[in-house]
Formats: C-alpha cells, sequence, structure tokens
C-alpha cells in the first residue's frame, strides 16, 4: 500500500486514505460489539449465579430442622454442598451456633455478610475465604418463627466461587472475538476488493494520461463511468484546443517576427549607408538594434508562455549533441565539452531546451576565452518528475552575482540598447520563469562565469 | 570571390548584393528557392546567402540539395526567426554559419570573410608568407612590414589566390569567381591586373609566388606559414 504518494508532498492516495477509514470504523464498530456482546454475556451469568445461590439458600431454609426450639441442617439439600472444592459453599448461623458446609474453609465470624433483614442480598467478596478467589456472596437475615411462636434470629450466606464466572466468561470471549476478527477481516479484503474495483477507471485515466506524456497518445480514448466522464471528456477537449492553440499561436509569432525583422534588415541597412551623417546613423542604428530586441525578446517570451500540459520529456543529450555540433561550426575556435548525464530527461517543450542551451552556450562561447564547459545533471528527489540542473561554465572572466543581476534586468526590460549576451539571457531567463526553475550564477571550475538553471 | 544571395525580399536582396559589390565580391542574386536551388548547384558559387524563409522551396531544402550536389562551399543562413530550433535545423541542413535579421551589413561581411578563410583551411584572419602578410578581415597586405596599396581587383585576386594555393586556376574560373555575371571581361584586363599584383607582391621578381602554367592558368605556389 502506498501511503503518502509523494515525498515532501503531504499528500495521501485516495486508496490509503479509504483503507484508513475503513479500519478505524471496522476496529471502533466490532471493538463496540464485542464489548457490548460481552457485557451482556458477563451479566446473564451473574444473573444465573445469583439464581442458584437464591435457590440454594431457600433450599437450606426449607432443609432446616426445628428441634426442642434448636435450628440445624442435617442433611444439605445439595450435594455440592458436601463436596471440597465444589465452589459452592453456604452457612448458617443462630443464636444457639454456627453450621458450615463442608464444601467450605473457615469463615471469620466478621467476615459474614450482612443485610436488610428478610432481603437476600447479592455481592462480590474479595477476601471472603483466606488465600482463594474472590466469591459472589447471597447472604440472608431472617428470623425464624419457632413453633411455640418465638422468633429466633437465622443469618444465612450461600457463596459461588468467581470462577463460575470466569471459566464461561473467557470461553464464550475466545470464540466471539475470533468471530469478530474474522468478519473484521472479511469486511477488510472485501473493502479492499470495493476499492479496486472502483478505482479502475482512476488508474486507467492514470495510465492513459502517461501515455500522452510519452507522446504515445493524443487523447483519452477510453470510455469512463458517468462520474468520470465528464472529467475525461473536458481533458481531451482541453487537449485539444491547447495542440492546435499553440501551433496557432507559435505560428502567429513566427509569422510577426519574420514580417517584422525583414523590413527592420532593410531599415538597418539604409541607416549604415554613407549620405547619413554619423550621429543620425548612430541614433538610427540604436534605434533599429533596440527594436529589433524588444521584437524578439517579446516574442520569444510570448512563445515560451505557450506550452502544453502535458508532453513527452526530451531527452537532453541528444538535443545537447545537436547544439555542440552546430556549434562547433560557428566557433572551431572553442574547445566545448559537455558532462551530461546520458538518462536526463527535459520534462518540457523541445524548443524551450533548446533555447536555454543554445543562448547559454552560444554566450559561453562569444564571450568565454576559448572553453565552455555543459553540465547536465538530473535530480531524482521522489518527485513524479524528477527535476534537471543544467550549467554552462566559461573559461573567461567571472561575474558576480549583482553584476550578473544586472546583466539580467538589462536584458529582460530590453528598452535600452542591449548586447547579445543580455538578450538570450533574458530569454533563458524568461523560460526558467515559465517553468518555475532558479536561474544563478557562480564561478566555473574554468574560472569564469556559470549560468546554473535548476529546473 | 563569388557569392550567391538567395532572398526574396527584393529591397535587402539589393542592399546585400549593392554592398558586397562595393566589397568587391562578384554577385548573383535570386529571389526564390527553385532559381536558387539551379544556380547554387550550376554557378561557380564560393558561397551562398540562403534565407530559410523563400517562397517556392523553402532555404533547408536549397542547402540540403547543394550538399547532396556534393557543393561544399561555405554556406551562411540569414534568418528572421530567431529561435534555435530553426537554426541548429540549417546547421543540420549543411549550413556553416547563421545571422539573425536584421543585421549589421558589417557583421554580414566579417561572418563571409570569416567562413571563406576557414574554408580554405584557416584559423586565423592574419596569413603570413615569410615577408608577404595578409590580413583577411581588415584587407591589409603588407609586404616586409611596409603596407602594399592594392585596388579593390587586385585585392580579390589575391585572396582568391591565397585562399586557393597550390591549385591549378584556371583564366575562366578567375574571370567566374572575381567578375559579376553581366560584366564582360577582356582576358587582357586579366592579365594586366595580374601583372601589376606580380609587381606588387614580388617586388625583385625573386620568389614568382603567382606561377603561370602555360596553356592552363595559374598556380598560387606559397603556402601560409600560420596555415591551420
Amino acid at each position: 500500500m502506498t501511503a503518502p504518494t509523494h515525498a515532501g508532498n503531504k499528500t495521501f492516495s485516495i486508496r490509503f486514505r479509504v483503507l484508513v477509514t475503513v479500519s478505524l470504523v471496522l476496529i471502533i464498530g466490532l471493538g463496540g460489539i464485542g464489548w457490548s456482546i460481552d457485557r451482556m454475556y458477563a451479566q446473564s451469568i451473574q444473573a444465573s449465579i445469583s439464581e442458584r445461590l437464591t435457590s440454594t439458600l431457600n433450599l437450606l431454609v426449607s432443609s432446616i430442622e426445628e428441634t426442642d426450639g434448636r435450628l440445624a441442617i442435617s442433611q444439605p439439600p445439595d450435594s455440592r454442598l458436601q463436596q471440597p472444592g465444589s465452589n459452592l459453599t453456604a452457612g448458617m448461623r443462630t443464636d444457639d451456633g454456627t453450621w458450615l458446609s463442608e464444601s467450605t474453609l473457615q469463615v471469620p465470624p466478621e467476615q459474614w455478610p450482612h443485610g436488610p433483614v428478610g432481603e437476600q442480598v447479592l455481592r462480590r467478596i474479595d477476601n471472603f475465604f483466606a488465600d482463594s478467589n474472590p466469591q459472589y456472596v447471597m447472604s440472608w437475615e431472617l428470623g425464624w418463627e419457632t413453633e411455640d411462636g418465638a422468633v429466633l434470629p437465622l443469618h444465612l450466606w450461600a457463596a459461588a466461587d468467581i470462577d463460575e464466572l470466569r471459566q464461561p466468561l473467557s470461553t464464550f470471549r475466545r470464540g466471539t472475538w475470533r468471530w469478530l476478527a474474522m468478519v473484521g477481516a472479511l469486511l477488510v479484503l472485501v473493502q479492499l476488493l470495493t476499492g479496486w474495483l472502483g478505482m479502475k477507471p482512476m488508474r486507467r485515466v492514470e495510465r492513459e494520461i502517461q501515455a500522452i506524456e510519452k507522446g504515445e497518445k493524443q487523447s483519452l480514448d477510453g470510455v469512463y463511468p458517468a462520474e468520470l466522464a465528464a472529467l475525461t471528456d473536458n481533458l481531451n477537449a482541453l487537449l485539444a484546443s491547447e495542440q492546435i492553440g499553440q501551433r496557432q499561436y507559435r505560428k502567429a509569432l513566427g509569422n510577426l517576427g519574420h514580417a517584422m525583422k525583414t523590413p527592420l534588415a532593410v531599415l538597418s541597412s539604409i541607416v549604415q549607408q554613407q549620405h547619413i551623417s554619423d550621429e543620425d546613423r548612430e541614433q538610427a542604428g540604436n534605434a533599429v538594434r533596440e527594436l529589433h530586441s524588444v521584437i524578439r525578446f517579446q516574442i520569444e517570451r510570448a512563445a515560451s508562455a505557450a506550452r502544453r500540459t502535458m508532453i513527452q520529456p526530451v531527452a537532453v543529450a541528444e538535443q545537447a549533441e545537436r547544439l555542440l555540433r552546430s556549434l562547433h561550426k560557428i566557433y572551431p575556435q572553442v574547445e566545448i565539452s559537455a558532462e551530461i548525464e546520458p538518462e536526463s530527461r527535459f520534462f518540457g517543450e523541445q524548443r524551450d531546451l533548446l533555447e536555454v542551451l543554445g543562448n547559454l552556450l552560444e554566450n559561453a562561447c562569444k564571450y568565454g576565452s576559448g572553453k565552455v564547459l555543459l553540465r547536465v545533471q538530473q535530480r531524482r528527489d521522489g518527485k513524479r518528475k524528477p527535476g534537471l540542473v543544467i550549467s554552462v561554465g566559461n573559461s573567461g572572466q567571472p561575474l558576480t552575482a549583482e553584476r550578473f543581476e544586472k546583466l539580467l534586468q538589462r536584458g529582460r526590460r530590453g528598452d535600452e540598447r542591449v548586447d547579445g549576451d543580455g538578450l538570450g539571457l533574458a530569454i533563458v531567463a524568461e523560460i526558467a520563469e515559465a517553468y518555475q526553475a532558479r536561474l544563478y550564477s557562480r564561478t566555473s571550475s574554468l574560472g569564469g562565469l556559470e549560468v546554473v538553471l535548476e529546473f | 570571390m563569388r557569392i550567391l544571395v538567395i532572398e526574396d525580399d527584393l529591397r535587402l536582396q539589393k542592399q546585400i548584393a549593392d554592398q558586397l559589390q562595393a566589397a568587391g565580391y562578384a554577385v548573383d542574386v535570386c529571389a526564390d528557392g527553385v532559381e536558387g536551388d539551379y544556380m547554387a548547384r550550376e554557378y561557380p558559387v564560393d558561397l551562398a546567402i540562403v534565407d530559410l524563409g523563400l517562397p517556392e522551396m523553402s532555404g533547408l531544402e536549397v542547402i540540403r540539395a547543394l550538399r547532396a550536389a556534393q557543393k561544399d562551399y561555405p554556406v551562411l543562413i540569414l534568418t528572421a526567426r530567431s529561435e534555435w530550433q530553426e537554426k541548429v535545423e540549417g546547421l543540420e541542413a549543411g549550413a556553416d554559419d547563421y545571422l539573425t535579421k536584421p543585421f549589421h551589413m558589417q557583421e554580414l561581411l566579417a561572418r563571409l570573410q570569416a567562413l571563406l578563410r576557414r574554408s580554405a583551411g584557416h584559423s586565423s584572419p592574419v596569413l603570413r608568407f615569410a615577408d608577404l602578410q595578409i590580413n583577411l578581415s581588415s584587407q591589409l597586405v603588407e609586404l616586409a612590414g611596409q603596407p602594399l596599396s592594392l585596388t579593390s581587383f587586385e585585392y580579390k585576386m589575391l585572396e582568391y589566390f591565397v585562399l586557393h594555393p597550390r591549385t591549378v586556376v584556371t583564366k575562366a574560373q578567375l574571370n567566374e569567381h572575381l567578375y559579376n555575371e553581366d560584366a564582360d571581361p577582356d582576358s587582357n584586363v586579366l592579365e594586366v591586373v595580374l601583372g601589376r599584383l606580380r609587381r606588387k607582391i614580388d617586388p625583385d621578381g625573386s620568389r614568382k609566388p603567382i606561377e603561370t602554367l602555360r596553356g592552363r592558368g595559374y598556380r598560387f605556389n606559397l603556402l601560409a606559414e600560420n596555415s591551420a
């Protein structure tokens, strides 16, 4: 059974929640039932002991013989009263003396239980007999009217050993709890089966979503129960509109960029012509560059915001290799090395990964004094989508965190003249923000700036 | 050096062509992918500038086709889309460098020179042949530490020779790679320029760097000392 589904994320699976709840209900419910049955059974045995002792006392009274105004029992009414260790004992006291059944031990006179005259009283006395079990003792004090009309005080008791209660109760308890445990286990099994059957469609949704994320499917195509159908239908509609929307959005952005940049290139070329004054040329050139930066940055920003929700993870090594081969063509003099974990995956758009790697690596090639190191590591922190750390270091001048931040802000504002490095970095920062990734700088092992992105 | 420019925006195409001609290159232009594909495969091109967003046939297809036809001259991509996805696809198709629009003409020229130099196997823009030194970037030529004054055409001819060392270069080749298509060069002009160039880079005639191979053409016999 899976307890927490995500480490660090305090969410429990539905199955776990249902199982815990049902188990608690079963423990409390079956425990309560067992306790109640136990009490009722104990009370019924106690009642039967009380009845037996009443009947013993009544029989004792009927077996009293009166001879010359003296009371005696010559023949006990129950044979168990004559058997030592029979668990049934009795005693009688009159002014003339005391009679004790043969089954009994000595009872000190002060131990004799008293009660209202004429009333039979049952009580549990723990040390009725020395070194023996507690006893249920029924006492009866009454007056005996003799033949000559005198009334003699008579004090009777009958006692039953507590074993009379304990033995049947413990047998009963063993049986009851065994049955209750079996019923409980059966109910847990039924619950597990119900849960499994109930969660089956959910598991199918999960499998289908995984297939969509792997790029094996475009939509959820299973038939789902009414409760889930609304959700899966909406999810399908969302996926479809997202795919179409993203394609159209990116195409429109691309077309917009294309449409604006070619006239800009013309303008840029015109302002470099000789018949324009140097001052005008510089001002117009700056304006064109600024316009270009703003267009590029804003289009990249809009494009990186248009992400699909469920996409196949991208193999980083493969894309990085493509970029490294391309960059080697453009910067053959730069020594670019790479340490990439072979199984590293980027959970996002391939386009965004290429933008991040391309901009970081190209900056490092341009300003890195000849050596560039790309490192990619997967962070396995137990989450469903493992994190990724991308770092690009170079052998150029190191940069303080403040200067790095300044460079970042300068590029992101896009409102002043920026160099290629600032713009490329700003695009990386924009993608990092869209993915809620952390972007920071440190000093590379090669001695220069190292830009780190933690997804 | 003959540059092929395939760009569908006619204003930009003309500006690039004008600037390249002003810098001494022979230039061929066309505005669509199909014509570009033909010219890229059939013309004596030293370098091609290809816009990726072309009508009829995309720039990527043009580049793939010329590489498939065993054309190994450098190709520079022009793209309005600054996405790395597109740049990488272009470079994978066989391009050697890219330039994002809008660009500075100076940057385009610098990239062209670097590509031409690298394709000839030189990593540095400064080539040294004993006391003759040629800076392909600044186009400065020095002999024994003294700057040489060369005309644009003389420089282009020297550049062509030094980038094709120890190779037989025919007169027709020189015409094709140094003159525009619409020019009608007189073969005597070529010989006059060559004669002047020889006197300037080898004033005492002791080294004879450009050898005449009778009936076949010419050969530049020096190898750069700092060749990569």
